[in-house]
């Protein structure tokens, strides 16, 4: 655990500016601007504005978890960290997902003490990223690229935000208020997230990642 | 240690790349040679477990690194996802044909990142780092940005990275390549200062990294050990058979044979030839000093040889 936490570090440390900036456009310009809108909210535009927050969100998550998957499976280094590696990747996969959280929090309290009745989103908000975060690891995995892997998650996030998937198919499901989501849909999510936990697990154990392409 | 590899096959899809390869590794500096495709870089892959084999293992001291049970009894652990079995860490270095960096990294924090990622404790980490980065003489370097390094340096860093925990063998894939001559000179004294302390396997198309640096030869083809011995042994395999001859005797040579090079002495042009195929010598020629070189090809176009009438 020690050593996910110093990779973490070193993780950080080397991609700062990739981190920085999307959090700065986040606290410094969308945060200030919706929490003006919340002031005096109807239900259309509290629904407007967190499906804004979950589409920039679940945009930026993607983006961050690219981040930690590029640094630990990146093509260069893939061989030579896949000899004698202590880490495993759904491990790292949950590490980076709690760096993510811990930016998102002060977003998410801030959306959370506005909000009022629509609070229950946050909660939402976050299990998104949870589905999103373990998806793109079975991607990059299955594609062997991070790279591939973020690329094809990214098309699965526009066709979602553009209702290009029916919206119980559609994991990344927005601008719906918690009370709207079928508990179809929480089962859909959590078995494509458990599916995809095996399946990383499985490719790990067989090495499937590791082959050169 | 001795790592013993039984019958060990490789299959990509229908293509098998690693045939039944049976060895017996010591304590001692290997070169691994062979043209592009007999199988080197996927044979080091298998001992580094980057990938698994399609069929055979490969024991180290008497323990499978595939199953975790000893050679002819009962498994008790299983080989999970490391170069871990039966509660003991097996300590495998290894080097990569492809290596490289991230270029955002400092050499300090590309150690670093080695580092945690071989588990080795963080209080030890930076002594670690450090008596690794001396070793292979970049201590200087080490708040260099990796972008900045040469491509010797890089393979040095592999080196380094490699050596973490003290690993009792060292896997290297064509570790000289395209490094000029004074990198090479530094990347053989680093490996020098290692000799019988562990076991080594260097993979090279350079049969003079072979003479400078291994004790033995492992020389395959076609996903196929040819041999497998000392220097000498593999030497062997073309002694009495190499001649130097000139132009027009060359041209009168019949049967099997490989020109090596051409030199010219007191003015004429002299080829070094090796005979091919069985029983092959030269009237009214004494042949030369065979060299490894010699060896290395008379084994691997002997095979070829048999089937084709010259070459």
């Amino acid at each position: 655990m020690k050593n996910i936490c110093e990779l973490q570090k070193l993780h950080l440390h080397a991609q700062r500016i990739f981190y920085l900036i999307p959090l700065l456009f986040l606290y410094a310009i969308l945060l200030p601007n919706q929490l003006l809108l919340m002031a005096d909210m109807d239900e259309t535009e509290a629904v407007r504005v967190f499906g804004l927050a979950q589409e920039y969100l679940l945009l930026l998550e993607l983006w961050f978890q690219y981040l930690g998957v590029r640094f630990l499976l990146s093509p260069e280094l893939r061989e030579v960290s896949c000899c004698g590696s202590v880490v495993r990747k759904p491990v790292w996969m949950f590490s980076n997902l709690l760096v993510s959280y811990g930016a998102f929090l002060p977003y998410g309290i801030c959306l959370w003490a506005k909000s009022g009745r629509y609070a229950g989103n946050v909660p939402v908000l976050f299990f998104q990223c949870f589905v999103m975060a373990v998806l793109l690891l079975f991607a990059a995995m299955l594609l062997k690229s991070p790279l591939g892997g973020a690329a094809l998650m990214a098309g699965y996030y526009f066709l979602c935000m553009t209702h290009g998937v029916p919206q119980t198919a559609g994991l990344l499901s927005t601008g719906r208020l918690p009370q709207d989501f079928e508990k179809q849909w929480y089962v859909i999510q959590i078995f494509a997230a458990a599916v995809s936990i095996a399946a990383v697990n499985c490719m790990e154990k067989t090495r499937y990642g590791n082959l050169q392409v | 240690m001795v790592i013993e590899i039984k019958e060990l096959t490789k299959k990509y899809g229908r293509k098998e790349v690693l045939r039944g390869i049976s060895l017996q590794l010591e304590t001692d500096t290997y070169g691994l040679a062979g043209p592009n495709g007999a199988g080197k870089t996927t044979l080091l892959r298998l001992l580094a477990n980057v990938q698994k084999p399609s069929r055979g293992e490969i024991f180290f001291d008497e323990e499978s690194m595939r199953s975790g049970r000893s050679n002819g009894s009962a498994c008790l652990n299983c080989f999970v996802n490391r170069n871990r079995f039966a509660g003991k860490t097996v300590e495998v270095g290894y080097l990569p044909q492809k290596f490289g960096c991230f270029p955002e990294l400092t050499v300090y924090e590309q150690m670093k990142y080695f580092a945690c990622l071989k588990g080795v404790e963080p209080r030890k980490q930076n002594g670690e780092i450090l008596r690794l980065l001396e070793a292979v003489h970049l201590e200087e370097k080490a708040e260099t940005k990796c972008r900045k390094l040469s491509g010797g340096m890089v393979r040095r860093l592999g080196i380094a990275q490699a050596l973490f925990g003290t690993p009792r063998l060292l896997l290297l894939d064509e570790p000289t390549v395209g490094l000029d001559p004074e990198e090479r000179n530094h990347f053989n004294e680093i490996i020098r200062r290692l000799e019988g302390r562990l076991t080594i396997v260097l993979s090279t198309h350079l049969i003079e990294d072979v003479r400078n640096l291994c004790g033995r030869l492992i020389v395959m083809d076609s996903g196929r050990v040819l041999m497998a011995g000392e220097l000498e042994q593999i030497t062997e395999a073309a002694r009495g058979r190499v001649y130097e001859v000139t132009k027009a005797e060359l041209e009168k040579l019949e049967g099997p044979f490989l020109v090596r090079n051409s030199v010219r002495k007191s003015g004429t042009e002299l080829f070094r030839v090796i005979l091919l195929g069985e029983n092959r010598e030269m009237e009214n020629h004494r042949p030369c000093e065979a060299e490894i070189e010699d060896g290395y090809l008379a084994l691997l176009k002997g095979k070829e040889a048999m089937n084709e009438k010259y070459l």
